[in-house]
């Protein structure tokens, strides 16, 4: 008898052949199912959790970062109010109104407007020195009670002045941080898409006569789902109209296989997960109230961190696929809802370029695509 | 007795009933393809436990194609946790000794199918899988080395090799039998 027709019989003859459990089997099933159950509603509530946690760090982190980057000026401020008060509340010395009019020399002589002032100012320490030099140290603390005296209206010209160190401070203080950071989900908007196709591989239809009848009808599918996206992002403005961002980026591409055959079917799920960082560049091409509307062009490059293969319920070993680069542009609408925050949403386009890997997904179906993304921005540009 | 896409409609509506249903009707046949594989019927009975887990984990995933569909993609499943099974638990090891005498074969239809189940679960490991895939699974040989990791050749002696062991098993069951 041949292999085929003596495999074809014994396959006939435990077909119908069923054989009881010696247990009951359903009780341990069933507890299964409520324990995974249990575990997917926590699965569920700790993923809100982290969601809820990942925004309120972003909130406060920006938060901190906005607040951090406004404090260097405060102390400079301080000092100069401290300053002030001294000088009207105390007896001042000969040797702070020196100090203070060098200091205040210094400082107005950055000045151009004040240059008359500086150059009289100039003369009074000239005198103010020489009659320290001069006079005997009693002398020297008589005027202040006499006589006016050009120390004591020397107050006079640092009152009018005061605006002047703001200035300065305000002049000398470090650039403002041009930077912003943002969270976004992005998705795809073309129709989900789905290949067919029949198999008519010759090496397989020269299978035993049993699995030949088999293959009639034998077809296989391939449906790929639309990646969705998570990003994070940090951007930095070069100047009013053109800033560059990147990122972090985490993409999930799901795909199902499906083999069918007449009263079979076998189903692969396939589930590739990418992490990639952007390098986006963006030109602002409008700005009105609170709304802006700009222009991003860039490259991506994601690396696949995780691929999972699944047959009929059985996990099985899959390699993880290439790099994969992608370019893409997007045209992109922003409203300011308050000066730190923004909400913007970018209808674009991408394209996948073939990394050459045997992996089959989304980006090898449908190399260019339409996506929507959507975001908030946090602005720690204040000044802007 | 529901058809099939009734039992799924009701599982996939989180029936407990309909779930239940759905394993009282199909656990013999389970038993019987995991008894193939796996000799103890303890360890058939995990592997079976274990796959009807899956299966109404992920019913939801089954895509309905006629009567006979799920009870196929059942079989599959625990073709496979089978498999899986005997490569965690056992090594699989391939016979190079034939049986001393070449009988004639024996009637398959005459053995009846549990002590032919049987006979197969007592096949050594390598050839037991082999025997599974080819004529239960429908796997070429070229298949079946890829799954195991060994040459088409292998498959293809490894599967004479069952049937020869099979043929001896069988010849003494009927001797026993009729004396």
């Amino acid at each position: 008898m041949k292999q085929e027709e003596w495999a074809k019989r014994l396959n006939e003859h435990l077909k119908d052949y069923h054989q009881e459990p010696s247990k009951d089997l359903w009780q341990g099933i069933e507890a299964s199912l409520d324990k995974q159950a249990k575990g997917q509603t926590r699965l569920i509530v700790m993923r809100r959790w982290l969601m809820a946690a990942a925004i309120m760090g972003i909130v406060f982190g920006g938060s901190y970062l906005l607040w951090h980057h406004d404090t260097p000026t405060q102390p400079q401020l301080a000092e100069v109010k401290q300053s002030h008060k001294t000088e009207h509340t105390e007896n001042v010395s000969k040797e702070l109104i020196a100090q203070t009019e060098e200091s205040y020399t210094q400082t107005a002589k950055s000045t151009i407007q004040n240059t008359r002032e500086i150059a009289a100012e100039e003369e009074v320490i000239n005198k103010s020195q020489k009659e320290e030099s001069t006079q005997p140290d009693e002398k020297a603390t008589q005027p202040k009670v006499d006589a006016p005296s050009p120390q004591v209206h020397r107050p006079l010209p640092l009152e009018h002045k005061t605006p002047h160190p703001h200035t300065g401070s305000q002049q000398h203080s470090p650039q403002p941080l041009r930077l912003s950071i943002g969270l976004f989900a992005r998705g795809n908007t073309n129709d989900m898409n789905s290949k067919n196709g029949v198999i008519m591989n010759p090496e397989i239809m020269h299978r035993h006569a049993a699995t030949r009848a088999y293959l009639v009808n034998y077809e296989e599918r391939e449906s790929h789902d639309q990646p969705i996206s998570f990003g994070l992002t940090v951007g930095y403005s070069l100047n009013k109209w053109l800033s560059v961002g990147t990122g972090l980026v985490y993409t999930k591409l799901h795909s199902e296989f499906t083999t069918l055959m007449p009263h079979q079917q076998i189903k692969r799920n396939q589930a590739l997960h990418y992490l990639g960082v952007p390098l986006n560049m963006q030109a602002h091409l409008l700005q009105w109230h609170g709304l802006g509307l700009y222009l991003t062009a860039g490259g991506e490059a994601d690396w696949n961190i995780k691929a999972e293969s699944n047959t009929d319920g059985i996990n099985q070993v899959m390699n993880k696929d290439r790099m994969q680069w992608s370019v893409g542009g997007s045209l992109g609408l922003e409203y300011r809802v308050i000066p730190q925050l923004s909400l913007y949403a970018e209808p674009g386009i991408r394209h996948y370029f073939d990394n050459g890997s045997a992996i089959d997904n989304y980006f090898k179906d449908k190399p260019t695509s339409f996506n929507l993304q959507l975001g908030l921005r946090l602005n720690l540009n204040t000044t802007k | 007795m529901e058809n099939e896409q009734k039992l799924l409609s009701a599982i996939n509506q989180g029936d407990r009933t309909a779930m239940k249903q759905l394993y009282e009707r199909y656990k013999g046949y389970a038993m019987s393809i995991g008894l193939r594989y796996i000799p103890e019927v303890d360890n058939v009975e995990d592997v079976v436990q274990d796959s009807f887990i899956t299966i109404l984990t992920s019913i939801g995933k089954f895509d309905y194609r006629g009567e006979g569909s799920l009870k196929g993609w059942i079989g599959r499943i625990v073709a496979n946790k089978a498999i899986d099974f005997v490569k965690k638990n056992e090594r699989i090891t391939f016979v190079d000794t034939i049986p001393d005498k070449q009988e004639d074969e024996p009637e398959i239809e005459r053995i009846p199918p549990d002590e032919l189940t049987a006979m197969i679960a007592r096949l050594p490991s390598g050839c037991r899988m082999i025997l599974n895939l080819y004529v239960f699974e429908h796997y070429s040989h070229k298949e079946i080395a890829n799954q195991l990791g060994i040459k088409e050749n292998t498959s293809s002696s490894q599967l004479s090799r069952a049937r020869q062991l099979l043929t001896k098993m069988m010849t003494d069951y009927i001797k026993r039998h009729e004396t």
